[in-house]
């Protein structure tokens, strides 16, 4: 068992099981909640892989098919079993992950024996199958009315060529509809085995007995086929189009989205911890509250509340956006490409990256505060396999010239622009 | 968390809530007006206004960058109801410290921005400068032009309007886009002013910390212009008919699916005794995944991927909001209805009943987890009650509750307000 300490009275408790199952343990015992997270590595763009060199596809939403049905396996309804014991449990899953999550103040060994047991099989009834693909559709069928999501579709497809990269998590109607018991079995027994998962416990807890509960539970003493070496299949390759149009009767504003799509070679030969401390300085240094290019957008008055950024860094691919609403399309547009292609061009600002570190270690310290945060962070750390306190000392002694390499992602090949504008009246929708 | 201390230092009610568990330390001031909605957007510019146009620090990348160097020092306000009483709290929350080795006068720094962010802001020939009132407008109007292009929160606003309709005065919405033309620049300044001149001000702070070295800080800090007037605190009272028909409204756009609001009023007040009943009935009738809504209309069903209720309790309102396929509304309509019916005449298991309450004690159970929050339930009781947020006394309430006290608040839920937007109509919407 490892010790970390996560700051001088934070301690975090990580091993790795007899079956493979990697945990990690966070004692809280001054809060009255524990959260619980099963993570397993298996997400919506899992649709293509090699299982010991043999190859297998799968139709798109498989892995949130399967996240729906185990919440009713082995003839339990999970749900009803958590509420009557006082808990909540819920799931997502996302293009690299699925996650199963409880929370709870009492019986936490009652629930986390129950819990554990819920994934030792596939053994889910037909109705059960059929009720869940009716949930689903009508679940994909309410995204229809979010422009939005319509929106962050298109871009997918505009950046990635590779169906299991651009593809919903839930996948369409057409594939739900086509999913059946065998695929669901195969996938199950592929990407269910304790070596490709991870366990988080944090919050009111005794280490030793969780450690003890889990060593002895039937999912460690189980005996595991062998897990197969896996390697997701991916050919995707950079799209030429780079700028789109659509003219809309619908929308209320203009809206315009940059992505800077990140190289697929970045993800093969950098290390996770590189990769997010690294991307994330330089986001943080040029788009962060405080950073020049906020002041200089701000000032243009190219700036408004409906601004916002994200980084995205999956576990096969990666990109940055950058979203706004305004009618100022042709002015913020040139404005943004700019300040894009000068992050390859120019020096990163030292003065900010030097005075955010602080920034940094204080939402560091303030994040343990909050159970949830400093749970899902925790829970991050372990399935990108980054150990929490080496994560903060990468930051902390970073330097801006360590950047360089990462900076020169950003370059006009890598860089796509989607906008949806208002059309003009008594004009039809032109795509 | 440690009981409350209570005293007056420079004629301000301040509050120390000290814990040993969190890491962070907050310093809040609550300015509450007088009640009623009167200037209602100029109280909700203010919150963005005086954090984001500080004399001091006038651009973003000075201020943020000083606070980076505070170690991440988080100053944001915000605007909401105590009863009928509009509130401005302003607060900063930084990291304690004891868990940073070179800055042993954090909090003092921190205390002296707060006062900064309040007192201090630009301003031109004793007005708010033409900016700040420009870009309040302009920034209101655009979240309008946001929401309405979620399907989900503008169907939301459009039951608003129509539930608040015929309750005048008491609909606080932050900001109120039918009022926006009512403020100007001589309104927003007043505003400001009033601040200082006409509201009832406290001082709240939590953490770990020493109480001898804060008092010291407030008092040789805290800036001369803040001071508390007396305001009258009142709740929002209600119309209440339970004989009354409900008002229903059906509107139609380009939408896939139909979206329902469905409202009931309740004579139950905030913090009164019957309110831990409601919110267990609230839970058995669509607040979690086993209710008795969830469970019908989409595990049994199929009706609708979406089902919920929502208890307001400062609103005495509790929401359906549903989405499901067209043509099923009525359907819909009643089952919640029938669910109602069901749980007033004791149709629910014991289960359920022992489910709901669970859930209901864990969410109060849980606030002891985070420091926002009961501090929050401490600035409601001391503005409503003068009095100190009492969680074991709550959970003791929660965990008495029978299944007649649930039986009983059902009882006292009258059908408001019925808003659909679905497809149809020759695409009127």
């Amino acid at each position: 068992m490892v010790e970390i300490k996560a700051l001088k009275d934070e301690i975090i408790y990580q091993t790795t099981l007899s079956s493979g199952l990697e945990i990690a343990i966070h004692p809280k015992q001054d809060f009255h909640n524990i959260h619980v997270s099963f993570q397993v590595d298996f997400g919506g763009s899992d649709l293509r892989f090699l299982a010991n060199g043999e190859e297998h596809a799968l139709p798109a939403g498989v892995a949130h098919f399967l996240e729906h049905l185990l919440f009713a396996n082995k003839g339990i309804d999970l749900p009803e079993v958590f509420a009557t014991a006082g808990a909540e449990i819920n799931a997502y899953t996302s293009q690299s992950m699925t996650a199963y999550k409880f929370k709870t103040i009492n019986n936490i060994n009652y629930l986390l024996r129950v819990f554990l047991d819920n994934f030792t099989e596939f053994d889910v009834l037909d109705e059960t199958i059929e009720k869940e693909r009716k949930i689903i559709v009508h679940e994909l069928t309410m995204s229809d009315d979010s422009v939005h999501f319509e929106m962050q579709q298109s871009l997918m497809k505009m950046m990635y060529s590779d169906l299991s990269i651009f593809s919903d998590v839930g996948g369409l109607v057409k594939d739900v509809r086509s999913i059946d018991r065998n695929i669901l079995q195969k996938a199950f027994t592929t990407f269910y085995h304790p070596k490709n998962c991870t366990l988080v416990i944090t919050g009111n807890v005794n280490v030793n007995d969780m450690l003890n509960l889990l060593e002895t539970h039937e999912y460690n003493l189980k005996t595991w086929p062998e897990i197969p070496s896996l390697t997701r299949i991916i050919t995707d390759s950079p799209k030429r189009i780079h700028k789109k149009t659509r003219y809309l009767n619908e929308i209320e504003e203009n809206m315009i989205t940059f992505a800077v799509r990140f190289p697929r070679e970045i993800f093969k030969d950098t290390d996770r911890e590189t990769l997010h401390t690294s991307i994330g300085s330089i986001v943080a240094n040029v788009f962060g509250l405080g950073s020049k290019t906020f002041d200089y957008l701000e000032k243009q008055k190219l700036m408004n509340v409906s601004f916002f950024t994200k980084l995205t860094l999956e576990r096969e691919f990666g990109y940055f956006d950058v979203y706004i609403q305004t009618n100022k399309v042709k002015r913020y547009s040139l404005t943004l490409e700019k300040i894009l292609l000068q992050i390859a061009e120019e020096p990163l600002d030292k003065e900010f990256f030097e005075v955010n570190k602080k920034n940094i270690l204080g939402n560091y310290i303030t994040m343990f505060d909050n159970l949830s945060r400093s749970h899902d962070f925790l829970c991050n750390c372990l399935s990108e396999r980054v150990r929490v306190d080496h994560y903060l000392e990468h930051i902390l002694t970073l330097d801006v010239d360590d950047l360089d390499r990462f900076r020169q992602l950003f370059i006009k090949e890598n860089i796509y622009q989607l906008s949806y504008l208002k059309a003009k009246k008594n004009l039809k929708t032109v795509l | 968390m440690d009981q409350p201390i209570r005293k007056t230092i420079r004629g301000i009610d301040v509050h120390y809530i000290k814990s040993n568990k969190f890491k962070t330390i907050t310093w809040s001031f609550v300015f509450t007006h007088a009640p009623g909605t009167a200037r209602i957007n100029e109280k909700y510019f203010l919150s963005n206004i005086l954090v984001d146009n500080m004399k001091k620090y006038p651009t973003f990348v000075k201020k943020y960058r000083y606070l980076s160097s505070l170690y991440g020092l988080d100053a944001f306000s915000n605007v909401m109801t105590i009863g009928a009483n509009i509130v401005n709290q302003f607060v900063v929350t930084y990291p304690n410290e004891k868990y940073i080795d070179d800055d042993p006068t954090l909090s003092e720094k921190a205390f002296e921005f707060l006062n900064e962010v309040i007192t201090n802001p630009k301003m031109r020939l004793g007005h708010l400068t033409h900016k700040v009132y420009k870009d309040s407008m302009d920034e209101a109007k655009q979240s309008f032009k946001i929401m309405k292009s979620i399907k989900d929160m503008y169907a939301y606003y459009r039951f608003s309007k129509l539930f608040y309709d015929d309750k005048p005065d008491l609909q606080y919405n932050f900001p109120d886009n039918d009022r926006l033309q009512e403020v100007t620049l001589d309104s927003l300044t007043d505003t400001y002013k009033s601040l200082f001149d006409s509201c009832q001000v406290s001082l709240y702070v939590t953490g770990n910390f020493e109480e001898a070295r804060f008092d010291d800080i407030i008092q040789k800090k805290m800036s001369p212009l803040i001071k508390s007037n007396p305001v009258n605190i009142i709740y929002k009272s209600f119309p209440y008919n339970i004989e009354r028909e409900p008002r229903i409204q059906k509107e139609f756009g380009e939408v896939s699916q139909a979206r329902l609001f469905i409202g009931f009023l309740t004579d139950i007040g905030y913090f009164s005794d019957k309110h831990p009943a409601l919110a267990v009935f609230n839970n058995i009738f669509g607040g979690f995944d086993q209710s008795k809504l969830f469970m019908d209309i989409r595990e049994k069903s199929h009706l609708a991927y979406y089902v919920d209720s929502n208890y307001l309790s400062e609103e005495n309102m509790i929401i359906v909001p549903i989405v499901c396929d067209f043509g099923k509304e009525d359907l819909v309509i009643s089952k919640v209805k029938t669910a109602l019916t069901e749980i007033i005449a004791g149709d629910f298991s014991d289960s359920l009943f022992e489910q709901a309450k669970n859930d209901a004690l864990n969410a109060i159970e849980s606030i002891n987890d985070s420091q926002p929050i009961y501090l929050l339930q401490h600035i409601k009781n001391f503005q409503l009650f003068n009095q100190k947020y009492d969680l074991q006394e709550r959970i003791q309430r929660y965990k008495g509750i029978t299944r007649s006290d649930v039986i009983e608040a059902a009882k006292s839920l009258v059908l408001d307000t019925i808003y659909i937007h679905t497809k149809g109509g020759n695409g009127r919407g």
